[in-house]
């Protein structure tokens, strides 16, 4: 049974102008699923529609076998939270906010949350305000997973950090995976975080899901191929194809994403289109990003 | 500089920017104030028109945003990544602040004129152009020396930081400059001079102090910084200090709620504070110093409403860091509402107490003399009712008698409040004597002979009373002690017409809160619900001076309503019952709203009270 | 054993491990009934999920390669790997194909690129001997 399952989700926040266009997907107990997409793709919005901070204007979602709005109590003790906005109320002592976690969260392990104020090097009376970004972060961090959360949803979770602190914040998630198996759902910016921290990704593309896979079969299933523009007429050649994923019309060559191995996507253009010795290859997760979410430019 | 640098610039300032919602404010603000100095006119007798009176009402009215206002962010993030001088950035935003103030001061002069003219025409807002002209460059000049000053308060920095030293010298600049208007307003234009010297040495001495480049946060570190990063070394394990109670997670909520920046505490104090006052106001405390205080009251009763839903409102605003959190949105929404209507009814409740213990030393029966009229002045909650207008006949024993003095409940109403104990100029001492004794038989149920008052207090001509006997009216010291009878049950009548329509609103405003509805909804209905408040409390206003109704005879009529429903033990248990169970039943409504709501996650640039912060 | 993982590559990371400890076996640095590090290390040293180490493991002891052993920990296997041999030839002549193509490009005929591979041998012949003698502790 499915730990979080979106089913069909709706969101606008003006009338007519869907943000999420009718977004499905669930996620198994253990898996990691990274969230990526274009800023303003609906990542954030959809989180929020997970933690029942916001409703879906159709479509259900389901933590737990629970709707987020109906139990939100139940929901959110199981889930923990970060999200690249400061949530923590910024005039508050980390100590005061440890407090008030444990006071809300029943299966709150403080054994977890000494060992990661140790770790982490974090005063425990100091004001959040006062902390730098890296720091309130991991007392965020800290706060989500010290009730050793089933599913934890992490909002951009190393956004604005650098790079050290975003390893850091990396290597906790992985030793919190370790001990616990958890089930997380992330959105990230940085792929190279998505490629060491996921083993799914979810890509949301103009209000839905325009790719869902394992990440390792992203890599091997999936090609980019350069067609010289003279070889075809136009972009929706390419894009008449089955497999094929998004088409960028770009100076040197029409750069075509097919789900396909690079062989096969080379034949189906050979076969269908006829178009000869198109070099297909193997693709990156972050140059599959930019051609599928980036501009036509 | 070009002109059109300081020109966008100043367009672009905070203090400008606010300028919309200032000007509706200080426009109901100024109506207000004069509809008060109307009425402490009306009941002086008062016929000249009083310029320091004038000149506190437009101070007041200029000055009150300070308090709220976003005055305190000199420039943006922006203007300090430009290659711009500090000074003219200080300059820029003082000129603004300078400007602001010139069109709120027209806008409230405006509304002044439109009153003195138009709608009251009372003879005391009668001013002559000349004087309201220099009066006007005055205040100008005293906004000037306001806005230099308040700018010269740690010039160095981007933002003027919040706290109890920037309070203090707000409330002194702003108090310090009132005096300065009150007494030296006779001379308004050596006074104006005298203000923009000072205004200009202390420009002077500031821009002298001002680094090249103004600063994004104070030089020298928060204290606790320092001190508390060697307890991380340490690692000395921490006993949960804390609270595993129910109770003192509440108290951990609260203290996000109301201690959220930047203005943090000292706002949620001022809000409590505030609706304590609103409180008092409406248990009718300040009758102590001002005897027309049932106009404040009558017009404070949408105030208590508006009170608490202008400051319970923006709260929503502050949740964003308890949404991910489990906790239950129903203590949240009493955290949110209980403590505000808390701090009102302590308000009320105190000053009943107070009222109570000080009405115990007044005379309420009093007999006086201000020739050619003799009266026995009874509070009019002490008159009887009579529905149809029919006033019976005052007799006495020995036949004299006279038709009571009489007032409708509103123009044209059949129901009418009279005194039971009115009498004629041509009345005889007599029958003055025996209306007095039937007054104070009435008010504190004590007897008294009418021959005895007739023989203690009155020096008689023949069969008319010619004036009080040398030692006065000293009913308290003759038959004392005395004491007036309780009141009937004001306080659920307050309530009911204070929290249900509060919490009503505060639904209809909670319901803006959900899918697809933009934060524009959200504002139009706050606006329109704070506005409507506001303009509801001008209609009582303006039906009061256009003399629909007389405050007095409302109050007296209510009184003697309430002491009817608290003769009888059921009444008033009904009437606490209706109060309560409407209060309960429409606090149930808001939380059903809230229930369902969608806390905003960000703060909204629309509000003239910056609760939330930076928006640059 | 050290092991490196380069994110932003076309190879799947577990791919990278699996490709790692090939290499290290064959080469020698790693021999029959040593133990690997464990998943849940290896996870937390390359900062990577450990569902992407389970995987790598995973594949490896289907190859035959290694070995896990109930609470004991993860073992090079002894003797000769069960990998289907025709895959290898197919792996082997791709590899063939790129070293030829660059042979060509930087005009050195097949007979010497022949001698290389003949020289490459001996070395990595001479590595194993010295191996043999002077065994490498386990990194971990």
């Amino acid at each position: 049974m499915p730990i979080a399952e979106f089913n069909n989700i709706h969101r606008a926040y003006e009338r007519g102008k869907n943000v999420l266009d009718g977004v499905s997907f669930s996620i198994e107990p253990g898996q990691v699923v990274g969230l990526v997409g274009r800023n303003g793709a609906g990542k954030t919005t959809l989180l929020r529609i997970a933690m029942g901070m916001l409703e879906a204007q159709q479509g259900s979602v389901d933590l737990f076998g629970l709707d987020p709005r109906d139990r939100p109590i139940e929901v959110k003790q199981r889930l923990g939270y970060v999200s690249e906005d400061q949530i923590l109320s910024p005039v508050m002592r980390v100590e005061a906010i440890i407090d008030l976690h444990r006071s809300l969260f029943p299966t709150w392990d403080e054994a977890v949350a000494e060992r990661l104020i140790d770790r982490f090097e974090i005063p425990r009376r100091a004001k959040i305000k006062n902390l730098s970004k890296g720091q309130a972060r991991q007392v965020a961090l800290l706060c989500a997973i010290s009730h050793r959360p089933e599913l934890l949803l992490l909002d951009e979770p190393a956004g604005g950090l650098d790079p050290a602190a975003r390893r850091e914040f990396l290597e906790t998630s992985i030793r919190l995976l370790n001990e616990t198996g958890s089930t997380i759902l992330f959105s990230s910016h940085y792929m190279t975080d998505v490629e060491r921290l996921a083993d799914r990704i979810v890509m949301i593309h103009d209000g839905s899901v325009l790719i869902d896979t394992q990440l390792d079969e992203l890599r091997e299933n999936y090609s980019l191929a350069l067609v010289p523009h003279e070889t075809v007429s136009s972009r929706e050649d390419l894009l008449g194809l089955t497999n094929c994923l998004g088409v960028r019309d770009r100076a040197d060559a029409f750069h075509a994403i097919f789900q396909l191995e690079p062989e096969k996507a080379s034949s189906l253009l050979e076969g269908v289109l006829g178009v000869r010795d198109t070099r297909c290859t193997r693709i990156a997760l972050e140059e599959m990003f930019i051609e599928l979410a980036g501009g036509q430019g | 500089m070009t002109l059109t640098w300081w020109l966008s610039t100043i367009r672009r300032d905070e203090a400008v920017r606010v300028l919309p919602i200032w000007l509706v404010f200080t426009a109901l603000n100024t109506s207000a104030l004069v509809g008060m100095v109307a009425f402490r006119g009306a009941a002086t007798g008062s016929t000249e028109a009083s310029l320091q009176g004038l000149a506190m009402v437009l101070w007041f009215a200029l000055v009150a945003p300070l308090v709220v206002g976003r005055f305190r962010r000199r420039c943006s993030r922006l203007d300090l990544a430009l290659p711009l001088r500090s000074r003219n950035l200080w300059l820029a935003h003082t000129s603004a602040m300078v400007v602001a103030g010139a069109v709120v001061l027209t806008a409230s002069i405006g509304v002044v004129a439109l009153h003195s003219t138009a709608l009251t025409r009372a003879p005391y807002l009668q001013f002559t152009v000349p004087g309201v002209a220099s009066l006007a460059i005055a205040l100008l000049a005293a906004w000037v020396l306001a806005a230099v000053l308040l700018q010269s308060y740690r010039p160095e920095l981007k933002d003027i930081p919040g706290g109890v030293r920037y309070a203090a010298l707000l409330i002194a600049i702003v108090l310090g400059v009132a005096a300065a208007l009150w007494f030296l307003v006779s001379i308004p234009i050596l006074l104006a001079i005298g203000l923009l010297a000072l205004a200009w040495a202390v420009t002077n001495r500031t821009l002298r102090s001002l680094p090249p480049v103004l600063s994004l946060v104070p030089r020298e570190p928060a204290d606790h910084q320092i001190q508390h990063t060697s307890s991380a070394a340490t690692g000395s394990p921490v006993t949960p200090s804390s609270p595993q109670t129910d109770l003192g997670m509440a108290g951990l909520v609260g203290r996000i709620i109301y201690n959220a920046p930047p203005l943090g505490a000292a706002t949620s104090w001022f809000m409590f504070i505030f609706l304590g006052f609103v409180g008092m106001a409406l248990s009718g405390i300040f009758d102590v110093w001002m005897d027309d205080v049932e106009v404040l009251r009558l017009i404070w009763l949408p105030f208590g409403a508006y009170g608490l839903f202008s400051l319970v409102g923006p709260l929503t605003y502050r949740l964003n860091s308890l949404d991910p959190l489990p906790i239950g949105r129903r203590l949240i929404f009493a955290l949110l509402t209980l403590p505000a209507l808390l701090a009102f009814c302590l308000g009320y409740g105190f000053s009943a107490v107070v009222k109570e213990t000080t009405d115990h030393g007044q005379n309420l029966v009093e007999y006086r003399i201000e020739k050619p009229y003799y009266w026995v002045d009874v509070p009019e909650g002490f008159f009887e009712i009579a529905r149809d207008g029919e006033i019976p006949t005052l007799t006495s024993p020995w036949g004299e008698s006279y038709i009571a003095w009489s007032a409708p409940l509103f123009r044209g109403s059949p129901t009418v409040l009279y005194s039971p104990f009115n009498t004629a100029e041509e009345s005889s001492a007599d029958f003055e004597a025996w209306l007095t004794s039937r007054a104070i038989e009435s008010v504190y149920g004590v007897s008294v002979p009418w021959a005895e008052i007739r023989d203690r207090y009155f020096e008689v001509e023949g069969e008319q009373l010619a004036g009080l006997a040398t030692g006065g009216f000293t009913l308290a010291a003759d038959y004392g002690p005395l004491v007036p009878p309780a009141g009937g049950p004001e306080f659920p009548v307050i309530l009911l017409l204070v929290a249900p329509p509060w919490l009503l609103l505060l639904a209809v405003f909670l319901r803006t809160f959900r899918a697809g509805l933009g934060d524009r909804a959200r504002q139009a209905v706050f606006w329109s619900v704070a506005a409507g408040l506001v303009i509801l409390m001008l209609g009582i206003a303006a039906l009061m001076i256009s003399g629909l109704f007389s405050p007095r005879i409302v109050r007296g009529f209510l009184e003697v309503m309430l002491r009817q429903v608290g003769d009888s033990p059921l009444q008033t248990i009904s009437l606490w019952m209706v109060s309560l169970m409407t209060t309960v039943a429409t606090y149930f409504v808001a939380r059903r709203q809230f229930l369902k709501a969608e806390l905003p996650p960000k703060a909204t640039k629309f509000m003239l009270i910056d609760w939330t912060g930076e928006t640059d | 054993m050290q092991l490196h993982i380069a994110t932003g590559s076309e190879l799947p990371i577990y791919r990278q491990i699996m490709r790692q400890i090939t290499d290290a076996i064959a080469g020698g640095r790693l021999r029959p009934g040593d133990k690997l590090t464990s998943q849940r290390d290896l996870a937390v040293q390359l900062v990577i999920s450990p569902l992407t180490v389970k995987k790598a493991y995973d594949e490896l002891e289907r190859e035959g390669l290694i070995r896990t052993e109930r609470g004991r920990g993860t073992f090079v296997a002894a003797g000769a790997p069960a990998i289907d041999r025709g895959e290898q030839l197919e792996r082997l002549r791709e590899m063939a194909r790129r070293l030829l193509s660059r042979a060509h490009l930087s005009g050195v005929s097949l007979p010497d690129l022949l001698e290389l591979i003949e020289e490459a041998e001996a070395e990595l012949a001479a590595e194993r001997e010295a191996s043999r003698e002077n065994p490498q502790p386990d990194d971990d």
